[in-house]
C-alpha cells in the first residue's frame, strides 16, 4: 500500500544565503526525526532566509507542528527571516487555529 | 567378506536371494543398485525410507547421482552419498547425517521458549521445565531477593505435570550450597558443582529422595544477575557429564538473559506506567449547577502514548481565609490540551503544564493570564519541544441555572456549544499555542450556556481521525458539529460517550491518534434520556475581548 516514503526531505538552496526545506508526504510523531535533523542542518548552515515549502504535506501533528516552531525559533535567534513559500489549504487552515498565521510570513494564495 | 557366496564349497547352504533382501534391508546405510543407465535394479529399506521415490525399475533420482562421493540435500535431509562400481552396475550408499547435534537442537529450543514472555516468572518457569526436560530431574529458579529479604523461586521436577512457585525468607533459600555466591553472579565449586548431600529439604518437591549431584549457576543479567539456578539429578542416575555441563551452563547464561529482558521490561512498564498516569484525566467532581462529562481515549500504538489530556481544578477549600492566605477566589476551572509528541516525554510535560497550573490557580484565577504566565514557563523550560495547546475555562454559575464559561484558547481547535435549539456553535475564542512566542496574542470569550446547553472541547485527535468510506478522509469539524447536533437533551456522560463512538466508527479499525473530549452541561440536573430540553432559551454569547 506504502509505494512512497512517508515523508521526504530535501534540502535546497534556491540562492546564495536562502536555504529552503521542501517536505512531501506525512510530518507526524513516526516521520518527524528526519525533518527535525534536516531543521538542525539548516540552522547550523547559519544561512539569512529560512524558507519552508509544505505544498506537499497531507498531514501535520503536534510533533510536525514542533519542527515548524523550533525553525522559527532558530531564525529569531539567529536574526534570519524566516518564511513559508507555500502550504496547502489544510495547513492554512491549521495554522489559523495555533495562531499561527499572523506570525508566520505566508504566501498570499493557498497551492492546494 | 567371502562368506556370503563362498560357502560353495561346503556345498550344505547357500544365501537365498530372500535371505540377502533381508540383509540389505537390515543395514541403516541405504544402498542402491543401479544399472549404468540410471535404473534402479534394487533398493534396500533404508534407501527407500531416506527418498521414497527410488523404485525398482525408475530412475534414480539425479540429485542422489553426484560424480563421485559428495553430500547432498534431498526431501530436507541431508544424505551423503558414496558411488562404487558393482562389475557393470553402479551402487550407492546413502547415509543420512543426523540434522543437529543435542547441544545445539537444546540451544535452539531454550531460546525459542525461555524468550517467548516477557513476564519475568513465566521466563523462570520455561528455564526450569528446559532444565527438568533436558538435564536433570529437578531444577529450580531462584528470582533475585526482594527489599524484603524474600526471594521467589521456581520448580520443576521430571514426569511432573507444571512448575510449582514459591517465596521463602532469604536466609532459608541461602542453605543451597553455593546460592549466596551464585545471586550475587558468582559461580564456586568446580563449574557449579556443589554438594548434593547438601541440599536442603525445600530445593526437592515430597519424595524425591536423595540427591545425587546438584548444580548451581548464576543467572547473569545485564549488570545484576537475574537469579540463580540450581539442577538436581537424583543418587540412582549417574552424575552430570561434561555435555551435560556445557548445556547446563548454556540454559543458565540464556535463561538469564532472557529473565533479564522479561525483568527489565517489567520495570520500564511499572515507570510507563507511573508517567501515564500524570496523564490520565481525574475523576470528574460533582459541581454545583453543572454536570461534566470527559473521555480519554490513548493512540494504539505501543509506547507513544501521545500528548492529551485534561484535568478539573476545583476552588480551594481553604480559600478566603483571610488576606494571609494570598489565595484567590475563584469559579471551578477546566482545561483540556495536547501537548506536543508522544510517550513518556509527553506524559512528563503535560503533567509539568497540571501541576504549573494547579500552582498558578493559587495567585492568579483570570483565564489570560493564566495562559500568558504558562506560556513564560513554557518558554523558560530547558526541555525541547515544550509546545502545548489549551483551552482553560472558568465556570460560573449564574442565575437561573446559567453557566458562564471564560474561555481562552490558545493554539486549540475552538470548543463548541451545543444551544438548546439544537443548532451547534463554534466559539470564536483564539490564540497561539504555548510554549513558542514571547508574546502570545489571545482573545478569550465568554459562553453563556443556559440550562441543558453543553460546551465542548475536543482535541484535533477526534477531527483529524482519518477514516469514513474511503480510509483516507478526515472526519473534520463539519462532521463532528453535525453529530453534536444530534445529542440535544442527552445526559453529559451519554453525549461524550457518543461522540466518542461516532469518531471511533469513522476510524473504523484504523490508526487513531489521542482523543480527549470534555463536556460542560449548564444545570445541576440531567435530563432523563431520550428527552429533550426546552428549545427556547435565550441564550446569547457573550463578548469579552481582551488582549495579552
Amino acid at each position: 500500500m506504502q509505494d512512497t516514503p512517508p515523508l521526504l526531505v530535501e534540502y535546497v538552496t534556491p540562492e546564495p544565503g536562502t536555504a529552503r526545506l521542501v517536505l512531501t508526504g506525512e510530518l507526524d510523531y513516526t516521520t518527524v526525526d528526519e525533518a527535525a535533523e534536516e531543521a538542525d542542518k539548516v540552522l547550523a548552515d547559519n544561512p539569512r532566509v529560512i524558507e519552508l515549502d509544505l505544498a506537499g504535506l497531507r498531514f501535520v501533528d503536534s510533533s510536525g507542528i514542533a519542527v515548524v516552531m523550533n525553525l522559527y525559533r532558530g531564525a529569531e535567534e539567529r536574526g534570519a527571516a524566516f518564511r513559508i513559500v507555500a502550504l496547502t489549504t489544510y495547513l492554512r487552515h491549521l495554522l489559523q487555529v495555533i495562531s499561527l498565521d499572523d506570525v508566520f510570513d505566508l504566501p498570499e494564495q493557498a497551492s492546494g | 567378506m567371502r562368506g556370503a557366496t563362498g560357502s560353495a564349497n561346503a556345498g550344505a547352504a547357500r544365501a537365498t536371494p530372500g535371505d540377502v533382501a533381508a540383509l540389505l534391508d537390515g543395514s541403516d546405510e541405504g544402498i542402491v543398485l543401479c544399472d549404468a543407465g540410471g535404473v534402479v535394479l534394487l533398493a534396500n529399506a533404508a534407501a527407500v525410507r531416506m527418498a521414497p521415490e527410488i523404485v525398482p525399475g525408475g530412475p534414480v533420482p539425479s540429485e542422489l547421482c553426484p560424480a563421485g562421493s559428495d553430500t547432498v540435500t534431498y526431501g530436507g535431509r541431508v544424505i551423503r552419498v558414496r558411488t562404487e562400481a558393482v562389475g557393470d552396475h553402479r551402487a550407492l550408499y546413502l547415509s543420512e547425517v543426523p540434522s543437529l547435534p543435542r547441544r545445539t537442537e537444546f540451544l535452539l529450543e531454550a531460546a525459542r521458549r525461555l524468550f517467548a514472555s516477557l513476564h519475568p516468572r513465566r521466563c523462570a518457569r520455561a528455564a526450569v521445565d528446559l532444565g527438568a526436560e533436558f538435564l536433570c530431574d529437578v531444577a529450580v529458579v531462584v528470582l533475585p531477593p526482594a527489599t524484603n529479604r524474600r526471594v521467589e523461586w521456581v520448580r520443576a521436577a521430571a514426569g511432573r505435570p507444571a512448575p510449582e512457585e514459591g517465596v521463602l525468607p532469604l536466609a532459608t533459600a541461602l542453605q543451597v550450597p553455593g546460592l549466596n555466591d551464585a545471586l550475587a553472579g558468582l559461580t564456586h565449586g568446580s563449574g557449579g558443582r556443589q554438594d548434593a548431600g547438601a541440599v536442603p529439604d525445600w530445593l526437592l518437591p515430597d519424595g524425591f529422595g536423595p540427591a545425587g549431584d546438584l548444580l548451581v549457576f548464576p543467572l547473569p543479567g545485564n549488570s545484576v544477575p537475574a537469579g540463580a539456578m540450581a539442577l538436581v539429578r537424583r543418587a540412582d542416575r549417574p552424575p552430570f557429564d561434561e555435555e551435560a555441563l556445557a548445556m547446563a551452563r548454556d540454559l543458565a547464561s540464556r535463561a538469564g538473559a532472557a529473565l533479564s529482558a522479561a525483568m527489565l521490561f517489567r520495570e520500564q512498564s511499572a515507570i510507563n506506567t507511573i508517567l501515564i498516569d500524570g496523564l490520565l484525566p481525574p475523576d470528574l467532581p460533582e459541581v454545583e449547577g453543572m454536570r461534566l462529562g470527559g473521555r480519554l481515549r490513548s493512540s494504539q500504538q505501543a509506547g507513544a502514548v501521545g500528548g492529551d489530556f485534561y484535568d478539573v481544578y476545583l476552588p480551594e477549600t481553604g480559600a478566603g481565609h483571610g488576606i494571609e492566605s494570598g489565595i484567590v477566589e475563584r469559579p471551578p476551572l477546566i482545561i483540556l490540551g495536547d501537548v506536543c509528541g508522544k510517550g513518556a516525554r509527553a506524559a512528563v510535560l503535560a503533567g509539568q503544564v497540571r501541576q504549573s497550573l494547579r500552582a498558578l490557580l493559587l495567585l492568579e484565577s483570570r483565564p489570560v493570564r493564566l495562559l500568558q504566565l504558562l506560556n513564560r514557563s513554557l518558554l523558560a523550560s530547558p526541555a525541547p519541544n515544550s509546545y502545548v495547546t489549551l483551552i482553560l475555562a472558568a465556570l460560573r454559575e449564574a442565575p437561573g441555572e446559567h453557566v458562564l464559561v471564560d474561555l481562552a484558547v490558545a493554539g486549540h481547535p475552538a470548543p463548541l456549544v451545543l444551544r438548546g435549539d439544537g443548532t451547534v456553535e463554534e466559539v470564536p475564542a483564539r490564540g497561539s499555542l504555548l510554549g513558542a512566542l514571547k508574546k502570545t496574542v489571545l482573545r478569550p470569550v465568554t459562553v453563556d450556556l443556559a440550562p441543558g446547553e453543553v460546551c465542548l472541547l475536543y482535541s484535533d485527535g477526534i477531527t483529524e481521525a482519518f477514516g469514513g468510506p474511503t480510509g483516507r478522509e478526515m472526519f473534520g469539524e463539519e462532521r463532528l458539529k453535525d453529530a453534536l447536533a444530534t445529542c440535544r437533551g442527552m445526559p453529559v456522560d451519554a453525549l461524550v460517550e457518543r461522540l466518542e463512538q461516532i469518531s471511533s466508527e469513522w476510524l473504523a479499525g484504523g490508526q487513531q491518534d489521542d482523543r480527549a473530549l470534555l463536556a460542560v452541561r449548564a444545570g445541576g440536573q440531567e435530563p432523563a434520556t431520550g428527552t429533550t430540553t426546552g428549545a427556547t432559551t435565550g441564550a446569547t454569547m457573550v463578548w469579552a475581548e481582551t488582549t495579552g
